[in-house]
């Protein structure tokens, strides 16, 4: 007799590790394929509402759209500052070039190569780092402004446009880069 | 080790990275950390621009004294202070002495040296091909009573202690919680070459800079970069004091 309920007992344990198995199985992430525990309702690794609404789920995918057009807003903001690090790279090898031939001084050329070069290099590289890179760029813009004001004070005033919109591109593509990293 | 979520406080799976219970992101976000160094490398940099600038205005004027030398100094020293009270703690550990080997220790002296006489040679070369101008700083620190000791105190002294302290201290702090090392290195020694004003010296100062940004990274302290500074900065004094002694003209500096 007692050797029937000591069956009893374990055929009830094995039913009982039966049941928590099944109780924590998982389902199937629709949008990751990752798992979900039965008990959750959102995904672990994307955070849709597997087990939500239909109307959170359409709210998940609204949201997922709106945070692509923003990376993709980003990212053409930072082609911008580096675009912008381009054409200053031009315009510090071409008054070079001008200076060379006009004033037939060849420190200017030598200084506005090595400032040309600086900023190709740093548009390349911001690529691959564009926050840091378009930093690098911004701050040796504002030198080159500083330095050239203290020098030709007359100069600060010439292209005030143009320098307004590399400053403004620089700033919004450095930005970018902040908000692309934490996307 | 179980964790829970700080919106729902439901218990949340160590790789989540959402709270399955609210759908809430659960790794914290970065950014505030990110932006807050950008804004303060931008505004440490903007500060030294500004402080340039009116220094220029000050060195302008033909007569420059003692006094307002040490002002310019003082200044430089305390904005140097300044923003390094933001990230006094993690700061104030670099001054140790922990991994600092004698192989470090040996570099450190020899390369200097090797420094200091081929920025001489080459720089003072192309400085007087091209501008046809010769950087001896002795020449402004002449006129001065006991011009050796203020030309040891403001070239040698200080630069070491208070650049390492903001370039090698604060600003690289502040780039590595947005950068990787290497990428700290090469920026904080761009910064170091930029803020020298001269785009020449890029050239070299770049390279010196990434040494001293490596030797921060590698022994985790400023002292190695402030011995390196500091012999590079003596030796390159101590040439130009030779050359003054043995200028027929410096008579006319005094």
């Amino acid at each position: 007799m007692s050797s029937f309920f000591y069956g009893l007992f374990y055929i009830s344990l094995f039913i009982n590790w039966i049941m928590e198995d099944l109780l924590i199985a998982s389902k199937i992430c629709s949008q990751c394929n990752s798992e979900i525990e039965l008990d959750q309702k959102y995904c672990n690794d994307c955070g849709y509402p597997e087990g939500g609404t239909t109307q959170e789920q359409s709210g998940f995918h609204a949201r997922q759209v709106m945070k692509k057009r923003g990376q993709a807003e980003a990212s053409s903001l930072i082609k911008k500052g580096r675009n912008s690090l381009f054409v200053v790279a031009a315009i510090a090898f071409l008054s070079g070039l001008y200076y060379f031939f006009k004033l037939d001084d060849s420190s200017v050329l030598i200084v506005n190569s090595i400032l040309s070069i600086s900023y190709l290099l740093l548009g390349f590289w911001s690529q691959k780092r564009p926050l840091v890179a378009l930093i690098l760029g911004l701050l040796v813009y504002l030198t080159t402004l500083v330095l050239n004001g203290l020098i030709e004070p007359e100069t600060i005033y010439k292209g005030l446009l143009i320098k307004g919109f590399i400053i403004v591109y620089l700033s919004k593509g450095i930005n970018s880069a902040l908000q692309l990293r934490n996307a | 080790m179980l964790l829970s979520c700080k919106y729902c406080s439901a218990p949340v799976k160590q790789h989540a990275k959402y709270c399955g219970g609210c759908g809430k992101a659960i790794q914290q976000s970065k950014h505030g950390i990110e932006s807050k160094s950008v804004q303060l490398v931008i505004a440490f940099y903007l500060t030294f621009l500004l402080y340039s600038i009116i220094a220029f205005f000050i060195y302008k004027e033909d007569e420059i004294t003692l006094q307002t030398e040490i002002i310019i100094e003082s200044i430089f020293i305390v904005l140097t202070l300044f923003f390094s009270f933001f990230d006094f703690k993690k700061i104030l550990a670099l001054y140790n002495v922990k991994y600092i080997s004698w192989q470090s220790m040996i570099f450190g002296i020899v390369f200097p040296i090797f420094t200091a006489i081929v920025v001489y040679i080459f720089v003072e070369e192309i400085n007087s091909l091209l501008f046809d101008e010769s950087d001896n700083i002795f020449y402004e620190y002449a006129a001065y009573n006991y011009p050796l000791f203020w030309a040891l105190l403001f070239t040698v002294v200080f630069p070491p202690i208070f650049e390492e302290l903001a370039f090698r201290g604060f600003l690289f702090n502040q780039l590595r919680n947005f950068a990787n090392p290497w990428v700290t290195i090469i920026a904080t020694a761009f910064i170091f070459a930029l803020v020298h004003f001269s785009f020449l010296s890029i050239l070299w100062i770049f390279p010196f800079g990434m040494v001293l940004g490596y030797l921060r990274y590698r022994y985790k302290t400023l002292w190695l970069g402030m011995l390196v500074h500091f012999i590079h900065n003596l030796l390159v004094l101590m040439i130009d004091y030779y050359y003054f002694q043995n200028d027929p003209f410096k008579d006319l500096f005094l």
